[in-house]
């Protein structure tokens, strides 16, 4: 900082106006002190030619009125170089008598430079928050004082912030009677304890006359005074809508698949039941004729032996139908069976029924080994029988969540071991062996039969599916496919 | 029993198995049966002159035996039909009744209430058919009158007296009692009452 001062200014209008600059200021202008104080002329000739004319006018004007001045304009200096530079000039009187001018220079371009950044910054910080529906305030809990609101934030309420702070009563007079108990008891708690706070959710009634939901983050500002918080709060109505409207898909989706699967698998057993019913009903009706044919006098034996001949091979119907819909899940059309990379198909599975999963909080894992054995199978059948065990461990975990662990392997035989592991609810003690058994559920809307049906397919690879109670909850079901080459032979 | 003739239980059903079953069954109580795999076997047989009943299987494979109870009321085939099902529901036995079914009966079924069935229908057919032999019977003879007999029948019938008769058809009182004598003595009429009973078979009123 450097001072000058002027005899003439004020008093007597001329070219070098008497004045007198100490080092500094020649330093600041980059002058020359040996040369001496610059004339009036080259004085305005060394400032920015778009602050030129401001800097000429307010020089008159002290010279005119005899007030002080303070004023920052740009310097070039000789070297090119741009400096800001504020000057302060008050009149010096003695006695009365007006003597001239003194004051101070100094180069505040470091200042200034951080000014316009900040400034920067907080037009770059105000875009943000208006683009991301998030305001900023410093509030004191205790005085009730809204220390700081941000455009934004105003904005979130539908207050204009060009109008000037808003009232913190007026931010708390939008809130919506229901939520209004436990935000306020929230804040209460937070101020009495000191802690931060967090309002997940909490409507207000916008201007436009509609409710928004908003969230609230404050933060105990330790170094402030006491009560003092600073934080954010955001509009996430959007979100909100978004939210719900997804989570109404996905109750719909996950409907339509139970749905599916509940339809396919009563039509299924419809058209079994109708199939075996067939020959039962003949084998029935021939017993009966049997007996009558018996019952004759003489009985006619050449009758009921032809009869019970239809009794036998009409059961034998039954059992063959019967057999018949085992091998369906057996072999399908040879040819299907392909060499599957069983590591691929586990992590399929883990992408489709990912969103099953994250409904009921459930978490997949996945162990799979790198000696894990491909398996010649079919893709399908494969993926039908990892779902089920899939989906029972995802329905045991239901209340409350869990992980769901996939492994795979190869065990001792070099065989694939495939292990399925829940940490749910576990198995019923009682009735735990008949869980493989047809139409045995213990979900209300289950079907009973998609254990039966990956028991049946597990077995027609030659393959064996068991479980055990894990340690601390849950349970584990595992099962084995002969390897690739062994399946071939 | 009327006649020595033995009725027949016809059968329509896919499945071999059921057909030889319920052909067994209907043999060992002593009556005749025959056996279709599609409907459309059963109706290229001649119609039977003794009396008969249909056991009709619901789930065919060209038209369901419902269908087939439709066709066979268009072509004009009087036979009570009982149907047999693996997979009924209540609005189908419902609907399978209201057309006149005699029974419907779900697989597997108890021989008896076959059998019972079986008897019913059977009962019911030979009423029909006897109800039909004696309206043929009573065309027959009513074909046999003159214009002038027929036209004094329906006037008898209506219950006008003799001379109101005679009046009407412009002819004398005498003239119209040899008419009635005549007409009872074709129509093998013993009294009035019977005459008006042969009238409403014959559906006179509504000529």
């Amino acid at each position: 900082m450097g001072s000058w001062a002027s005899r003439d200014l004020g008093i007597r209008w001329s070219d070098d106006l008497d004045i007198y600059w100490s080092d500094e200021v020649y330093n600041i202008f980059g002058f020359d002190p040996k040369t001496g104080p610059p004339k009036l002329q080259d004085f305005v000739s060394a400032i920015h030619p778009q602050d030129r004319a401001r800097l000429s006018e307010a020089i008159k004007t002290m010279h005119e009125q005899r007030c002080k001045c303070d004023l920052t304009s740009r310097v070039v200096r000789p070297d090119g170089e741009i400096r800001f530079v504020r000057c302060v000039g008050f009149p010096m009187v003695e006695d009365g008598v007006f003597q001239g001018y003194h004051g101070t220079t100094m180069d505040v371009t470091e200042q200034e430079l951080l000014t316009q950044e900040l400034r920067r910054e907080q037009a770059y910080l105000s875009d943000a928050q208006s683009m991301a529906h998030i305001g900023s305030w410093a509030y004191n809990l205790l005085t009730g004082e809204l220390l700081h609101s941000s455009d934004e934030n105003a904005r979130l309420y539908g207050f204009d912030p060009s109008g000037g702070p808003i009232p913190a009563e007026r931010l708390f007079d939008t809130q919506h009677k229901e939520d209004a108990p436990w935000v306020n008891a929230a804040l209460a708690k937070a101020a009495r304890e000191g802690t931060d706070f967090y309002l997940p959710e909490f409507r207000i009634w916008h201007t436009d006359g509609r409710i928004r939901f908003l969230r609230a983050i404050g933060h105990r500002n330790a170094s402030g005074e006491p009560g003092e918080y600073v934080g954010v709060t955001m509009d996430i109505t959007e979100r909100k809508r978004a939210e719900e409207e997804r989570e109404r898909l996905r109750q719909l989706e996950s409907e339509l698949a139970h749905t599916t699967r509940v339809n396919m698998m009563g039509e299924l057993a419809a058209a079994l039941a109708h199939e075996i019913k067939q020959p039962i009903a003949a084998s029935v009706t021939s017993a009966n004729a049997l007996l009558r044919w018996l019952a004759h006098d003489p009985p006619d034996l050449e009758r009921a032996r032809a009869a019970a001949a239809r009794v036998d091979r009409e059961g034998n119907r039954a059992a063959d139908i019967i057999n018949s819909l085992r091998a369906f899940y057996k072999t399908g059309t040879p040819g299907e069976r392909q060499l599957v990379d069983v590591r691929g198909t586990i992590e399929e599975m883990r992408v489709l029924l990912q969103t099953e999963a994250a409904r009921y909080s459930v978490t997949i894992r996945t162990e799979l080994k790198s000696d894990s054995p491909d398996i010649l199978a079919d893709r399908v059948q494969l993926q039908q029988a990892l779902m089920n065990l899939m989906l029972n461990a995802i329905e045991a975990m239901r209340e409350g969540g869990g992980v769901l662990t996939i492994s795979s392997g190869a065990n001792s035989e070099g065989h694939l071991i495939v292990s399925i592991s829940d940490t749910g609810v576990g198995l019923p003690a009682d009735g735990a062996d008949s869980i493989f058994e047809p139409f045995h559920t213990t979900k209300p809307q289950g079907t009973g039969m998609g254990l039966t049906i990956t028991r049946s397919i597990v077995e027609s690879y030659g393959g064996k599916v068991w479980f055990t109670a894990n340690q601390g909850s849950g349970a584990t079901f595992h099962f084995t496919l002969p390897g690739g080459a062994e399946a071939r032979a | 029993m009327k006649s020595a003739v033995v009725p027949t239980v016809f059968v329509i059903d896919d499945d071999g198995g059921i057909r030889q079953a319920i052909q067994d069954l209907v043999e060992s109580v002593g009556l005749r049966a025959e056996t279709f795999a599609t409907g459309g076997e059963f109706l290229k047989r001649p119609r039977t002159a003794e009396p008969s009943c249909l056991v009709l299987d619901v789930r065919l494979p060209q038209m369901s035996g419902l269908e087939f109870q439709q066709e066979l009321a268009e072509v004009g085939v009087r036979v009570p039909i009982i149907f047999i099902t693996a997979h009924g529901d209540i609005p189908m036995s419902v609907k399978a009744l209201k057309s006149g079914a005699v029974e419907f009966l779900t697989k597997p079924f108890r021989d008896q209430d076959l059998l019972d069935a079986i008897q019913q229908a059977l009962q019911r057919d030979r009423a029909a058919r006897e109800q039909l032999a004696e309206i043929n019977d009573l065309q027959e003879r009513y074909r046999a009158l003159t214009t002038r007999e027929r036209e004094v029948m329906a006037l008898v019938i209506s219950g006008i007296l003799n001379k109101h008769i005679a009046a009407k058809i412009g002819a004398s009182e005498a003239t119209v009692k040899i008419h009635r004598g005549r007409l009872m003595e074709k129509m093998r009429a013993d009294s009035l009452i019977e005459l008006v009973r042969m009238g409403d078979k014959l559906d006179l009123s509504r000529r």
